[in-house]
């Protein structure tokens, strides 16, 4: 599915990084890089007019959150945005007083095709909204419910096989701020702290024609004055270095615009110099929704879609979806390792082969010396064992054969004394015993 | 502008956009023997000199038995604008042996290094700044022998081919006339069905003609022919110039299509084809990587380290030899010792035999007198 | 024994002069196109057929395989035999060894290997014969006079198989260094490749071939000429097999690419002209000389010095020199000749052939005329650039015999295979046939013999031979445990026994003996375990 992969492919794949390229850390060893502008034209500059061909290819997906108490237009507006019709006539119009207090969370997808761009527009709607008597707790569902998806895409990323991954991550939220014309209400507030960290963050404010153009003003100067004192982020689009003068321009115009005040709808109505414009009829006239003098929905939809839809999306993978990933492992007990994010160097490599092998080595030398020492050992004690064996037993044999010997003599002498009176041959055997022993 | 444009035919000059302004980082390796202008058409690509060739003295210092080596040359070059981080992977010495067994081990290693040093990355729990030398191009040199490719290149191709997007190229391609230039071809590329090794090739896109037709037009012309050329250009006509290299009979030109496929070449590592190879490389390579390297994790088998320095085998030889002498020297003294034993119960056997001698001369004495006596 | 040398060159003349040059380099080098190239024909094949060309004799083993394309070839040695026959009919007869599958191996050990067994074995063959009291008169000297070694064109120097081989190389033959397939160097790049290699040469000291003159005795002009051919080295060579016609009508040999066309005759282009007058002309008898009186004497007496004692039969040993070396100072002179039976034996250990003869006093060599520096085929360099379609070729019957037999038994090669007779024309060679008046004739016999060795059986004995140590190992180890189980029963036995006859020992039986057994050793499974 083409929009599956986008999210996943802008993130890694191209090893974009989301520091900037003047923000290179010292490492340890100098990494030498040739730094050269080229003259000729070689043709990497293409690139990106390849990215713009594969991404008309792969199709482009977008997950809008609105967040805003009933009855402020939210359906509308989207389908205002969108042109056409998201929301199904029947949810659209349960009155708001029925509803149980309970948010709910419920999404509708559309595929939508202009000139060939394909766009998977999923809106993920939260009726039930503020609508409570007690709302401390109205904002958990959402949270949570961003959290999940979240975490289904950390846990996508981290399967085994990963070849399609489903980018089910907010890129973007639409607060509807009440036009009150005072300021922010503390469930405001306190929404908006809540996610800010976790989601771009647009607030708008709703239903803008029931103010006039100074209260508008006012109001917005108020809106961001509360934003400031509590230190909420909201999404603002960034200024590409590159841009031009107008593309600057337009956009400084779009930040200053912020929050946007606007009007939705999808009817067509004629306006007193008889044009056919999407709008709402007054008696006292006629507000033009694509008119940028009479609210700010065009602003609003250059932001999610013609303009910044891709910066959405960019800093919901590698801003808002890192931190919350770090954040998450971190908290399961995973321990950062900074060491493998070095540069290359093949003399690390090499010294880093060259202990491994010495290691190696050292083992082999112990491994062969203990078994050479063990058997040099054990066959010396052998043959001492063997040796001693040997005198033990020659001496045992000899005392015996001695013993033997000196019992014989005696028993000779003994005969020989008896004999003596006879005198026979004495000498004789005396000579032999003694050759006997010369020998 | 009409208004029911919602915007949408816009995102892709957003994408456009973005790119632009982030750059891009492209890793291209250059594998295959020296001597085949591996560096020159490094430098003849990004048309600026990179490589700065190898001085004699270095040769010589590095002696004539080449160990396999990896060199990254890092650059960072700008080009209407748009920046790109290129590193370039040399792998001097890869071939230049008598005996090439395992050179290619070294440049194998290195590619799955990256992927896995990148799996590594990913699993950190901050990983802003990742390092990636995942390489997304690899140009293997073929020697233009005008032979077909060597055992050694089948063998380095087929490892290579599996791991990242493999390019083979016909290096130095003036020296081949057209006719063996186009059997070389053939055989090149019969060989590459028959061995199954796999090479990267553009995609076809059906729905779009031209881009199909160049697509087709470049499968056909593989392996791109190269002609490497010097630093400065040829004046062929006065105030025009070409790339190309001055013989004495001509000059074969590097942008020529007549000439060589340089042009070809050009066009789908960077002018039409470069993303392909990069998210072909992250989706299809890394991937399946990946998935093997999880997968025998899994079942618990690990791939072990192997070392290729010939030194160190000479070391563990050495060793080896250590000890077997040691071995023999003790050998050598045990036997000594058990001769020594040997001849001490010779002589303790004979000392016995002459005891005994006696006690039978004092029997036979004993029994002599007995019967003298009788 | 010496002979007059002028009824020697009469002989000579009419048996015509041998010439064996081999070539050596990394496959792909150019050599078969160079030497194609040398003699103006087609004499080798390719190492694949070109699809559309002639299939010729060996055609079918040649034919292309994609499927085993990734097998080690080994390398083969191959003899072809050639006979250019110039206008005063003095005959050339030329032989080509060939060394198909060099460098092409990813483990390329045993190319120099070989190529080194194949030049002793011709040195071996001369010897023998030397030594024999009947001649065989029909005995052809088949030793190596030059060796043309291809550089593989890198640009960047010699690598170690180059530095390796050449050096071993030059114990044997003669190594002329050359770079071919010299169109891939600019005029630049060729004089720094040139520069490098002979950096090289002299770094890694490789003695190649010296081009030599005497100061007293050579005039001017050859000393220049000599200078000049040291000077050029090595010789960087541009071959092709393509002949074309000029505009003009004359005939050129050279390569055509898109942009430009080469003259490989020219001398401005390569030094191939150079190398051809050199080898086919001015230095032939140098090179042959050289062989003989140096590189063959060293070559004698180291092998008979090693055969054996130093007995000396000095009177058989004078006759079996027919030479008089006063060519140059031999060295080998010095040393004392060796015994006939020991010639014998070496003779027979070393070969399988019978070479029966019966003329005792044939000459084995080539005598040593005065170096012709004026060519025999070509006049000099100038003209020949100006002509180079100079052979023709008239009748060629060509014999090609293939077997797979093995290095030891070249002699006996069978004769089993294919006979082809057929005539080689491509094109080109009819062309310039047409174009030319007959000056020379050249008549092939192609006698190409696979010498071949199959680098896979090589690596198969290998495994063999290691299993066999294995088994062996094995078996000692089985025998040494089965002898120490014996000893041990042995010693119990005794142990039992003197118990015994302790119990009943008078005094006059003793078992005092002590047992052999005891001190057995067992040291080698220390050895085993490591």
């Amino acid at each position: 599915m083409a929009t599956e992969h986008s999210a996943h492919a802008s993130k890694e794949s191209l090893g974009i990084t989301s520091a900037p390229l003047s923000e290179k850390p010292a490492p340890a060893r100098e990494v030498k890089v040739i730094r050269r502008k080229l003259n000729g034209y070689v043709g990497f500059a293409n690139l990106p007019k390849q990215w713009h061909r594969k991404s008309i290819r792969r199709g482009f997906n977008l997950n809008v959150m609105v967040v805003g108490e009933s009855g402020l237009g939210k359906s509308t507006l989207m389908n205002t945005l969108f042109n056409r019709n998201l929301y199904s006539a029947s949810s659209a119009a349960i009155p708001a007083t029925e509803k149980p207090s309970a948010v709910e969370i419920e999404s509708l997808s559309a595929d939508i095709e202009e000139n060939g761009v394909r766009l998977h527009l999923t809106i993920i709607d939260t009726p039930g909204f503020g609508d409570a008597i007690n709302n401390t707790d109205s904002w958990t569902s959402i949270v949570s419910d961003i959290n999940n998806r979240f975490d289904t895409y950390l846990e996508a990323e981290s399967k085994v096989t990963r070849n399609t991954i489903a980018d089910t991550r907010v890129h973007a939220l639409i607060y509807f701020i009440e036009p009150t014309g005072h300021s922010l209400k503390p469930l405001d507030i306190t929404f908006m702290k809540q996610v800010h960290g976790k989601v771009n963050l647009v607030p708008v404010i709703a239903k803008s024609d029931t103010m006039t153009e100074e209260e508008i003003v006012e109001f917005k100067q108020r809106i961001n004055d509360d934003i400031i004192t509590h230190n909420i982020n909201i999404f603002k689009p960034a200024q590409f270095e590159n841009d031009d003068d107008d593309t600057i321009l337009s956009t400084q115009d779009l930040i200053a615009k912020i929050p946007f005040a606007v009007v939705g709808s999808t009817t067509a109505v004629t306006t007193a110099d008889d044009r056919q414009v999407r709008g709402r009829s007054y008696p006292w006239g006629v507000i033009e929704v694509d008119n940028e003098e009479h609210c700010d929905f065009v602003r609003l939809r250059d932001l999610l879609v013609r303009n910044f839809l891709e910066e959405l999306r960019e800093r919901t993978g590698n801003v808002l979806y890192e931190n919350y990933r770090t954040e998450k492992l971190k908290k399961m007990g995973i321990d950062q390792d900074n060491s493998v994010f070095r540069e290359f160097d093949p003399n690390l490599k090499q010294e880093e082969e060259k202990v491994l092998h010495e290691a190696k080595l050292a083992k082999m030398e112990a491994e062969m010396k203990t078994v050479f020492q063990q058997k040099v050992s054990e066959k010396e004690k052998k043959l001492q064992m063997s040796e001693s064996e040997l005198f033990a037993r020659h001496k045992e044999m000899k005392d015996k054969l001695l013993k033997q010997v000196k019992v014989l003599e005696e028993k000779k002498s003994q005969l020989e004394k008896s004999k003596t009176t006879t005198g026979d041959g004495s000498l004789q055997p005396a000579q032999k015993t003694r050759k006997g022993f010369l020998r | 502008m009409t208004v029911d444009q919602v915007g949408i035919a816009n995102l892709p000059n957003q994408r456009f956009k973005i790119v632009s302004k982030e750059g891009a980082t492209f890793t291209l390796m250059v594998a295959g023997e020296s001597g085949l202008g591996k560096s020159t058409f490094v430098n003849t690509l990004f048309q600026s000199t990179l490589k700065t060739p190898v001085d004699n003295k270095a040769r010589y210092k590095r002696g004539i038995h080449a160990t396999v080596e990896i060199e990254v040359t890092r650059a960072e070059l700008e080009e209407r604008n748009f920046k790109i981080r290129l590193n370039i992977i040399d792998t001097p010495g890869f071939g230049d042996n008598v005996n090439n067994k395992d050179s290619w081990q070294p440049i194998v290693d290195f590619i799955d290094d990256q992927h896995d040093s990148m799996m590594k990355q990913e699993q950190q729990p901050a990983r802003g700044d990742k390092k990636d030398l995942r390489v997304h191009a690899c140009l293997y040199f073929i020697r233009p022998t005008g032979h077909s490719l060597k055992p050694l290149d089948i063998e380095v191709m087929k490892k290579l081919g599996t791991r990242c997007n493999l390019i083979p190229i016909i290096a130095k391609a003036d020296t081949l006339a057209q006719k063996e230039m186009n059997e070389f071809k053939s055989r090149i590329r019969q060989v590459i069905e028959a061995q199954d090794i796999r090479i990267y090739t553009p995609p076809i896109e059906l729905d779009d003609q031209a881009s199909s037709d160049h697509a087709k037009s470049l499968i056909e012309s593989m392996p791109f022919s190269v002609i490497g050329s010097g630093e400065d250009e040829i004046e062929v006509a006065p105030g025009q110039f070409v790339k190309g290299r001055q013989y004495p009979w001509g000059i074969a030109e590097v942008e020529n299509e007549d000439h060589c496929d340089f042009k070809k070449l050009r066009s789908l590592l960077l002018r039409t084809n470069m993303l392909d190879l990069i998210l072909s490389t992250q989706e299809l390579h890394y991937e399946s990587y990946r998935t093997l390297k999880l997968e025998s994790a899994e079942t618990g088998s690990k791939r072990s380290r192997r070392l290729h320095n010939p030194k160190f085998k000479e070391e563990e030889e050495a060793l080896k030899k250590y000890f077997t002498e040691q071995v023999k020297a003790e050998e050598l003294r045990f036997k000594q010792w058990e001769q020594n034993i040997v001849t001490e119960r010779h002589r303790l056997n004979k000392d016995l035999e002459e005891v005994q001698a006696t006690i039978k001369d004092l029997e036979e004495q004993v029994k002599r007198i007995q019967l003298g006596k009788k | 024994m010496i002979r007059g040398s002028a009824i020697v060159r009469r002989k000579e003349a009419k048996k015509g002069i041998r010439l064996t040059i081999m070539i050596v380099g990394e496959s792909g080098t150019g050599k078969t196109t160079f030497v194609n190239s040398l003699l103006d024909q087609k004499i080798l094949d390719h190492k694949y057929q070109s699809s559309d060309g002639d299939m010729t004799a060996s055609a079918w083993e040649r034919t292309f395989l994609p499927q085993t394309a990734h097998e080690e070839p080994g390398i083969s040695i191959t003899e072809t035999n050639v006979e250019i026959i110039d206008e005063d009919d003095s005959k050339l007869l030329l032989n080509i060894i060939d060394t198909p599958g060099f460098g092409e191996n990813i483990n390329n050990e045993v190319c120099t290997r070989e190529v080194i067994n194949y030049l002793k074995q011709q040195f071996d063959l001369v010897l023998a014969e030397e030594t024999k009291v009947r001649r065989n008169p029909k005995f052809v000297d088949s030793r190596v006079h030059v060796c043309l070694y291809f550089i593989t064109p890198t640009g960047h120097g010699l690598r170690e198989i180059d530095v390796e081989c050449m050096k071993k190389l030059l114990k044997y033959v003669n190594v002329l260094p050359v770079v071919a397939r010299a169109d891939s160097f600019t005029e630049v790049e060729l004089r720094r490749f040139k520069r490098t290699i002979m950096e090289d040469i002299e770094k890694y000291n490789v003695p190649i071939f010296e081009f030599t003159y005497d100061e007293e005795e050579d005039d001017y002009d050859v000393i220049q000429e000599i200078e000049f051919l040291n000077k050029i080295q090595p010789f960087a060579v541009i071959a092709s097999e393509e002949v074309f016609t000029r505009e003009d009508g004359t005939q050129v040999r050279g390569r055509q690419y898109p942009w430009g066309f080469i003259n490989i005759d020219d001398a401005k282009y390569s030094d191939f002209p150079i190398l051809k007058s050199v080898l086919l002309g001015s230095h032939l008898q140098d090179l042959k000389d050289l062989t003989h009186d140096f590189l063959y004497e060293n070559y004698r007496t180291e092998r008979l010095s090693n055969v054996g004692g130093m007995q000396f039969e000095d009177d058989n040993a004078n006759n079996l020199l027919p030479r008089d070396f006063s060519f140059m100072g031999n060295p080998a002179r010095e040393k004392p000749p060796p015994s006939l039976s020991n010639l014998a034996a070496l003779a027979n250990s070393e070969l399988t052939t019978s070479m029966l003869g019966a003329n005792s006093t044939r000459a084995l060599y080539e005598p040593s005329t005065p170096t012709h520096k004026s060519s025999m085929l070509f006049d000099d360099v100038e003209e020949t650039s100006g002509s180079p379609a100079t052979l023709k070729n008239d009748t060629s019957s060509v014999q090609s015999r293939t077997t797979d037999d093995s290095r030891t038994h070249r002699a006996d090669t069978s004769q089993s295979s294919v006979r082809i007779q057929g005539v080689y024309d491509d094109g080109a060679s009819v062309g310039s046939a047409s174009a030319q008046p007959q000056r020379q004739q050249m008549r092939m016999m192609s006698e190409t013999i696979p010498y071949v060795l199959n680098h896979e059986r090589i690596e198969q004995q290998k495994l063999k031979l290691q299993q066999l140590e294995e088994r062996q190992v094995r078996e000692l180890q089985m025998r040494a445990d089965m002898l120490e189980r014996k000893a041990k029963e042995l010693r119990l036995r005794e142990r039992t026994m003197n118990a015994q006859s302790e119990q009943h020992q008078q005094g006059e039986q003793n078992e005092s003996a002590i047992k052999k057994e005891e001190t057995l050793t067992d040291l080698h499974s220390v050895l085993q375990e490591q």
